[in-house]
């Protein structure tokens, strides 16, 4: 019957006591969390550790989450964006390319539009972690470049670049994707 | 360049929604394993989370434990019970109506008199701990005895333990002395009865006649009457050739000399002052999550404390005090944070622009509120700063803390050494931030003060506990009056600020001076 309750309400039971209804909200969001995790990690093992942490922090900080604010999903999704970025900051795994990657331009979207959500995370994960970084944070997770740019410790400009950089990449690779497509069907 | 805007847009937007839509169906891609399930709820279960507490605080109570036993230890010496009253001890009446306040002295080679007593002085002088010890070296069981009093042959395996020894002045006045000249010769002289005391068991012994003679008193009932009980010779007390003396039919005088009074008791009241640090440990996970904003502070506030103080001797060893003690402390902290500033929201007249945000400190995020002039033209543009805040906190704090005083070291010229263990109830008077200081960054623009004094409520636990451990050097001065300088080290219970895996908890230190009055009879 959990199952269908609230978040709310579901928190609320958390809260009073009944540790055991964490499991249900866990399985409600163990999905999106994750693949929110592997778009800033290649790695599955990593991700699933920063799944676990962000669980954790969860349930830790739970009293705190307040419904008049925003969706569960939302303050759930931000716990994890900290989680990723406090790991990958730890690791120095930021680094800022200097490098330009130059790619054709051209009209992608359609092509884009036609990609599965996993395959969309493939082309994110092959990235360089910088590239990906910001492109997570600017594009998908709705930072401004000035949040990013003190998250990441970094330039506003710099992080701007990177954006730049990792949209080019991107249609790069995608362009990439759409040539052997054609190929392979004449 | 609109064309292009607009494709990135469109190929943002198909990012986007790809990735935050709400439902995500299962697949075996997006699902992790079943071990983070398992490691969740194993942190979950283990962890406490919520209730987990640190280690200093178990060997803080174990520390808090075994100084308690210690001090009950010295303050309860309890005398064993085989050196209670001989089998064949006849007890002695204390009260002897036919006697009232005489004394009666027998059992003392050439003496035997009734002599007037009046209790005038009554001080500690002596080694307590060694006179134990030769106590009970020297009572072997089944030993001699030189006196007509009774044996303490039944007394074997005896051990006793003395927890107090008293003196009292006694100004001696013959009231028809039959006997000696070393009798006569003590008349109207000024002489000294010492006992020395534990629960069930009094040692009495006289330097009557320039001779130092001692006793066993054993009480068969605390107010009704007692057994005198005469002991070998102790060699610490330097019994001398005579032998021990009984001391029969006295005078139980319980406004002057009752059990009540036997320990010694003291009332001392004092003022206090000195300084106060307070240590601020704040959650990894609070600065962890700032850290991006450059967040610092100052580990220490420190500041000054006062108070009043109230003392109780309960004996020579142990006394227990309490207070009211009042402090304050400042601490400063400091972050970056962005700023915008747009010309289009600023005040046309003052050319200033206000702004009203949080500020992070080691107690959560306080309000401030500033204005950012405008000094030069920057067009139209919002610009972007990332400036630099500074602010001070400031807490009061009251304090009532409940000690054990512990004196294990003889006094030295007067001097005592304490040992205090206790705990403190606490509560925040306030805590209050105020901003120092904004440094925008940018040449264009410059900080105003308007309002930047907030306290702080949100999170803050206003009653919080704290143990103690202390040290306390004591100096007499004049009569009456002591002067003592102290460190105590708190270890905070609590969490001051709680916000979930945000906290902050302090551990403080005080080092203060105290003049203290005392008061009462020992």
């Amino acid at each position: 019957m959990s199952n269908n309750k609230l978040d709310r309400e579901l928190i609320e039971e958390i809260l009073s006591g009944k540790d055991h209804t964490f499991k249900v909200l866990y399985d409600r969001y163990k999905h999106s969390l994750f693949v929110l995790c592997l778009r800033y990690t290649k790695d599955r093992s990593t991700a699933e550790d920063y799944l676990q942490e962000t669980f954790v922090k969860i349930y830790s900080k739970l009293k705190q989450y307040d419904p008049e604010k925003g969706l569960f999903e939302f303050w759930a999704r931000r716990i994890a964006i900290n989680v990723c970025l406090e790991d990958i900051r730890k690791n120095s795994l930021y680094t800022v390319s200097l490098s330009v990657v130059e790619h054709e331009e051209a009209d992608q979207v359609d092509v884009l539009s036609h990609l599965s959500t996993k395959e969309m995370l493939e082309l994110i994960q092959n990235m360089p972690v910088g590239y990906k970084t910001v492109f997570n944070l600017y594009v998908i997770d709705g930072f401004s470049h000035k949040e990013i740019a003190e998250r990441l410790e970094i330039a506003i400009g710099t992080s701007k670049s990177q954006l730049l950089k990792a949209r080019k990449y991107l249609q790069g690779m995608i362009a990439k994707k759409n040539d052997v497509y054609n190929a392979s069907h004449g | 360049m609109t064309f292009i805007t607009l494709a990135m847009d469109r190929f943002d937007e198909i990012w986007r929604n790809k990735f935050q839509q709400e439902d995500i169906l299962a697949e075996k891609w997006n699902t992790p394993s079943e071990r983070v399930w398992n490691n969740v709820q194993e942190s979950l279960s283990t962890n406490g989370l919520r209730r987990r507490r640190p280690m200093f605080l178990l060997i803080f109570l174990f520390g808090f434990f075994i100084l308690s036993g210690a001090a009950y230890y010295f303050s309860s010496f309890k005398g064993d019970s085989h050196l209670g009253p001989a089998p064949n001890n006849t007890p002695f009446s204390l009260h002897d109506s036919q006697n009232d306040q005489k004394i009666v002295l027998s059992g003392f080679p050439g003496f035997d008199s009734e002599i007037e007593t009046t209790i005038i002085n009554k001080e500690v002088e002596y080694d307590q701990e060694k006179l134990a010890k030769s106590l009970v070296e020297e009572s072997e069981p089944g030993g001699p005895l030189r006196t007509n009093g009774p044996s303490l042959s039944d007394t074997e395996g005896s051990t006793a333990r003395i927890n107090n020894l008293l003196r009292w002045g006694i100004d001696m006045q013959s009231n028809g002395i039959n006997g000696s000249t070393e009798a006569t010769g003590m008349t109207g002289s000024k002489s000294e009865l010492t006992f020395i005391v534990s629960d069930d068991i009094e040692i009495i012994h006289s330097n009557l006649i320039g001779e130092l003679k001692s006793g066993f008193i054993s009480h068969i009932e605390s107010s009704a009457s007692i057994t005198a009980l005469p002991i070998r010779n102790i060699s610490y007390l330097d019994f001398g050739d005579s032998g021990p003396f009984l001391l029969k039919n006295f005078d139980w005088q319980p406004s002057t000399f009752n059990k009540g009074e036997v320990g010694s008791s003291k009332w001392g009241i004092g003022v206090l002052g000195g300084i106060s640090i307070w240590d601020q440990k704040v959650s990894g996970a609070y600065t962890g999550d700032l850290s991006p904003f450059n967040f610092n502070y100052r580990k220490r506030a420190s500041g000054w404390s006062g108070g009043i103080q109230l003392t109780r001797n309960l004996n020579d060893y142990l006394s227990i005090s309490t207070a009211l003690v009042y402090e304050k402390v400042q601490g400063n902290s400091g972050h970056s944070s962005s700023l915008l500033y747009s010309p289009h929201e600023e005040d046309p007249i003052h050319s200033n622009q206000g702004y009203e945000i949080g500020i992070a400190t080691p107690f959560g995020f306080a309000s401030a509120e500033f204005l950012l002039n405008r000094k030069e033209f920057i067009g139209q543009d919002p610009v972007d700063l990332l400036a630099d805040f500074e602010s001070k906190h400031s807490i009061e704090n009251i304090s009532i803390p409940i000690y054990f005083k512990i004196n294990p070291l003889v006094k030295t010229n007067g001097i005592n050494t304490l040992l205090s263990v206790g705990m403190g109830f606490n509560r925040v008077v306030s805590i209050t931030n105020s901003l120092i200081q904004v440094d925008p960054n940018h040449s264009a623009f410059e900080y105003q003060n308007i309002n930047t004094r907030f306290e702080l409520k949100d999170e803050i636990n206003l009653f919080h506990l704290d143990l103690r451990l202390g040290l306390d050097v004591e100096l007499p001065i004049i009569e009456h009056y002591d002067l003592s300088f102290g460190v105590t080290s708190m270890f905070g219970l609590d969490k001051i600020f709680d916000s979930g895996d945000y906290y902050t908890r302090v551990n403080r230190i005080w080092i203060q001076a105290a003049l203290r009055r005392s008061f009462g009879k020992k």
